[in-house]
């Protein structure tokens, strides 16, 4: 059973092509000749996305069982794939003049979702840990772009350094694992734990299994590995930003839904109350050193630390409800997020102080009202995706009688209502101090605010379709 | 093992020693001889006829200097360096094949291996220990705390980082073709025809890069006499400096032994002469091409060292292994 | 029992080494420690009869990386290190933390019952660990295989994009 497919690693291809060709042209072109590479980079995904869509449906097991193809990984392709186009929208305007390597940074992005693809169609540990590790290097590399900003730099090597710790735990969880159960792939965990194991679980696995939640947890953000966020995410260029906080935290929960849900599922109850613990803490740190937060990229960092403990909400449930609701919720949060950086990234920068925002909101009413209804997301207002992604959370939670984790979620929400919509409050009722011009050529991003903006209403206002397209996908739960 | 194996394999290993130790010093001896013959002069002539006592003199002349040890110098790695050195080199010999099963003319009842051991992964065996050779130069080099020894130390290990790449592609022709990483097998396998007919350019890149793994000219950089003063060591005497002196020559021999083996059909030969004999042939018209080579060419720029190793011997290495295995994969 | 010894021998010698690379002031000494670390490593992976990946962890992390470890130390001539102050007291938590999840992963180790026996990757009778290694990399590992070598490649544009100077 060879069964090499290469029909349904294709959307890979694709983007894997298109990155090298981005890196040919961009070392054999100059550099005021590359403004549409932009362009090639959305070609590329927007090509991988059609495939997909052919693709979808399908559930095909391929190279030795090294990946299996389901819909929980079509359609996590389709949410890569999707980010992808949108950060390339909102990039050319924004890097054009500040790197010189545009080939190398399209091609980096397009490395990064492919590997975010593997990641959501791996089969295999090791498979896993090479997706992860080729979108995790890429953004390593991206984070560091500027390479003149003196936190750009420090954000880059400290994320390398940290996520490089996490990956060495991660592995030692794998090496434990695999010395439990003899094996590596998800297929054959069942078979192993039942034959080898004879149904016990040792330490051995335990340890294994709760190493490698670690590693995953450090790429949620979910405290205690959350330290890196706040610098990584206000350091690096505002597109890398908008690209790590919608597509990483995206590829880290549908790493937690595979490894620990479809993978090891002997061992996915003994963690239920570890994350409920960590979902509770992440999400009440998040939003309480969101609170003090001057700068919206770094508010913005908090609120996405505060966001992973929502989405561990939907993990802890561990229902049908919940586990289609994160996927909901994922979606949501990746439009709103990618819209409010673009933004900031449409400002070039010189709006990311909330003092500098001041009075942009009446100046520019397009962008103000944009920054409206994705921070009305972020908080959970209807009639926002945000809202409904929360809604469906804490029903599947309730489903599961997790009663007091919702309270506390509820709470939460409550409190960063007051930080979210600070930002409004200083856009709209303070004085207009010329501090902020949105960027000359500005029509790319413009076309991405509308989509997203769209997108979130869309996900606000008619949820049900999608929300019933997702729980039909998410098939690892009964 | 038992106490008699135990035993035998001690031989093996005091004969080798002592045959590469012979080797070494007269190899000097043949160098001085060769390079003064193609300069037209006659070379060592007074110790014993035609210089043939030379390298026992030379021995003796290095055993009694005196062991100069500078004050700045980082006492450890200046006594580590020249044993870090010749370990490796002198470790290759234990994977080296000198001929084939052999009852060595009647003299044992069942025929041996002319080896010390076999591994089954000879030939990684071998890269692992020129990579460990390294250090011995480099370590050595910084530990003088001079900069001319510095300097060489340094080109050193770029030179071995550059070349090592070469050097380790253009022997997996060979391996390709032969289907194996042991030695006595690469030897069999070229009984109907030798290798370097098959791989005449992975045998060129190989004699290239073993050259500048070698640190000879053209490509002695880290001990140019002329710039570096002798480059990483400067500041070494006595045995110390023999020892390195020592493992150059050394690890010159392990390369032409490899060659051989690799390319030109190890002991293989008609059978007018023992197998023995054909390989020490083969074995010391490699070491003459070498030592020609130095009496011929004039040293390279350090640019043109780099330049030359990664912008031309590499690719070109790699379409060899390319075009090797498209061809075995057409042919098979 | 010879091998066993011998085991506790190379990685007795190994934690003692690694312990000196990040102890020792002057970073050569950290750099020859950490080539001797690799060593360690590669004599325990020849008495689990891995030799192919013995002389491959060799050639690469000592003849390779660790060559171009010391030619940037040597080439920088960093300074010896100044001896820091180890002991901070906020530190006493994260060293206690550590000390505990150290303690209870040597317990569950040396504890553990390793199902090596039972996995499902064998070395075949007969055939060496090179030719196994080559059939699986060929074979049950090519995506992954594949995959590494853009993650491979990545890396490489890493290097070049960050460490090229640009004139401003």
């Amino acid at each position: 059973m060879a069964n090499i497919d290469l029909l349904t690693i294709t959307p890979d291809i694709i983007l894997i092509v298109f990155a090298f060709a981005l890196l040919l042209a961009g070392a054999f072109s100059k550099v005021e000749r590359q403004a549409n590479f932009n362009m090639l980079a959305m070609l590329g995904f927007g090509l991988a996305f059609l495939v997909n869509l052919f693709l979808f449906g399908a559930k095909k097991y391929g190279y030795y069982n090294m990946f299996f193809f389901d819909e929980v990984a079509g359609l996590f392709r389709f949410v890569f794939y999707g980010i992808g186009i949108l950060v390339a929208l909102i990039s050319e305007p924004y890097i054009c003049g500040k790197i010189k390597h545009k080939g190398e940074y399209y091609a980096l992005i397009l490395i990064s979702v492919a590997g975010m693809s593997f990641l959501a169609t791996a089969y295999d540990l090791i498979m896993l840990v090479l997706g992860l590790e080729a979108m995790s290097l890429s953004i390593y590399i991206l984070a560091g772009m500027f390479k003149h900003d003196e936190k750009s730099v420090e954000a880059s090597m400290k994320y390398f350094l940290l996520g490089a710790f996490s990956t060495a735990i991660l592995m030692l969880g794998i090496a434990f694992v695999y010395g439990a159960l003899g094996t590596t792939n998800f297929g054959e965990v069942v078979t192993a734990y039942q034959k080898n194991l004879g149904g016990h679980k040792p330490e051995l696995l335990i340890a294994g299994v709760v190493l490698v939640l670690a590693g995953v947890l450090f790429k949620i953000a979910a405290v205690p590995f959350h330290m890196w966020t706040p610098d990584v995410y206000e350091g690096a260029p505002s597109s890398v930003t908008a690209f790590m906080i919608s597509g990483v935290k995206a590829a880290s929960f549908v790493m937690l839904i595979r490894v620990f849900v479809l993978g090891l599922k002997v061992v996915v109850f003994d963690l239920v109350t570890t994350v409920m613990v960590i979902s509770a803490v992440t999400m009440t740190l998040g939003n309480v050193c969101a609170l003090v937060q001057k700068n919206v990229k770094r508010m913005l960092a908090y609120s996405s630390i505060a966001h992973a403990g929502y989405i561990l909400v939907g993990f802890v449930a561990l229902n049908k409800t919940s586990l289609a609701a994160i996927v909901f919720y994922l979606i949501a949060y990746a439009l709103m997020n990618i819209g409010a950086f673009a933004v900031l990234v449409l400002f070039d920068d010189r709006g990311n102080y909330l003092e500098s925002l001041s009075g942009s909101g009446f100046k520019y009413p397009f962008l103000g009202l944009m920054m409206t209804i994705f921070m009305f997301s972020m908080v959970g207002l209807p009639p926002t995706g945000g809202f409904m992604g929360k809604f469906y959370i804490f029903k599947g939670a309730l489903e599961a009688g997790y009663v007091w984790l919702v309270i506390i979620a509820v709470l939460n929400s409550a409190v960063s209502a007051y930080f979210y919509l600070r930002v409004l409050v200083y856009m709209f009722f303070e004085d207009f101090k010329g501090a902020v011009a949105p960027s000359v050529n500005s029509t790319p991003t413009t076309v991405a605010l509308v989509l997203t903006s769209i997108g979130v209403l869309y996900l606000g206002i008619f949820p049900q379709a999608f929300f019933e397209l997702t729980q039909r996908c998410m098939t690892y739960l009964p | 093992m038992s106490f008699a194996g135990l035993v035998f394999i001690l031989i093996k290993i005091v004969v080798v020693f002592a045959l590469l130790m012979l080797t070494v010093a007269y190899l000097t001896l043949l160098e001085r001889k060769v390079l003064a013959h193609m300069q037209v002069r006659v070379g060592p002539m007074f110790a014993g006829p035609h210089g043939i006592l030379q390298p026992i003199a030379d021995g003796i002349k290095l055993f009694f200097k005196e062991d100069i040890v500078t004050k700045q110098a980082d006492k450890f790695f200046y006594f580590l360096s020249p044993a870090l050195s010749i370990v490796p080199v002198l470790l290759i010999f234990a994977v080296i094949p000198f001929g084939d099963k052999s009852d060595i003319f009647g003299l044992l009842k069942e025929p041996i291996d002319l080896r010390i051991t076999g591994l089954r992964i000879d030939i990684l065996f071998i890269f692992a220990m020129s990579g460990l050779a390294t250090y011995g130069v480099v370590f050595g080099g910084w530990s003088q705390n001079n900069k001319y020894a510095l300097i060489g130390g340094l080109r050193e290990a770029a030179q071995l980082i550059s070349y090592e790449v070469a050097f380790t592609l253009s022997v997996f022709g060979v391996v390709l073709i032969a289907g194996s990483l042991q030695l006595d097998k690469i030897v069999a396998m070229q009984k109907d025809m030798w290798f370097i007919v098959y791989q005449p350019v992975g045998f060129l890149i190989f004699l290239t890069a073993a050259v500048a793994e070698l640190k000879r000219t053209p490509f002695d950089l880290p001990e140019a006499e002329s710039e570096l003063v002798a480059g990483f060591h400067a500041d070494y005497s006595s045995m110390k400096f023999a020892m390195f002196f020592m493992a150059e020559y050394a690890s010159i021999v392990a390369c032409s032994c490899l060659g051989t083996i690799l390319f030109l059909g190890g002991w293989l030969g008609p059978s007018f002469l023992p197998p023995f004999v054909w390989y020490m042939i083969k074995v010391f018209i490699l070491i003459f091409v070498i030592i020609w080579l130095r009496g011929t060419y004039p040293r390279l720029r350090y640019d043109q060292l780099m330049k030359f190793g990664w912008k031309f011997l590499i690719p070109l290495s790699f379409v060899n292994i390319f075009v090797t295995a498209i061809v075995i994969l057409l042919v098979r | 029992m010879m091998p066993v010894y011998l085991a506790y021998l190379f990685s007795g010698l190994a934690v003692i080494l690694a312990l000196s690379t990040i102890l020792q002031k002057n970073p050569v000494y950290s750099a020859a420690s950490l080539i001797g670390v690799m060593i360690m490593l590669a004599c325990d992976y020849v008495l689990l009869g891995a030799d192919f990946i013995a002389a491959i962890q060799i050639i690469v992390y000592v003849g390779a990386i660790m060559v171009l470890f010391v030619f940037v130390i040597m080439l920088l001539n960093i300074e010896q290190a100044k001896r820091e102050k180890l002991f901070i007291p906020r530190r006493v938590v994260g060293v206690l933390l550590g000390l505990a999840i150290f303690l209870k992963l040597s317990i569950v180790g040396y504890t553990a019952k390793v199902m090596l026996s039972k996995g499902y990757l064998k070395i075949p009778k007969g055939a060496d660990s090179t030719t196994a290694i080559g059939k699986y990399l060929f074979s049950n590992y090519l995506l992954p295989f594949e995959v590494a070598s853009i993650v491979l490649l990545v890396g490489l544009i890493g290097a070049v994009v960050l460490g090229r100077r640009e004139a401003k």
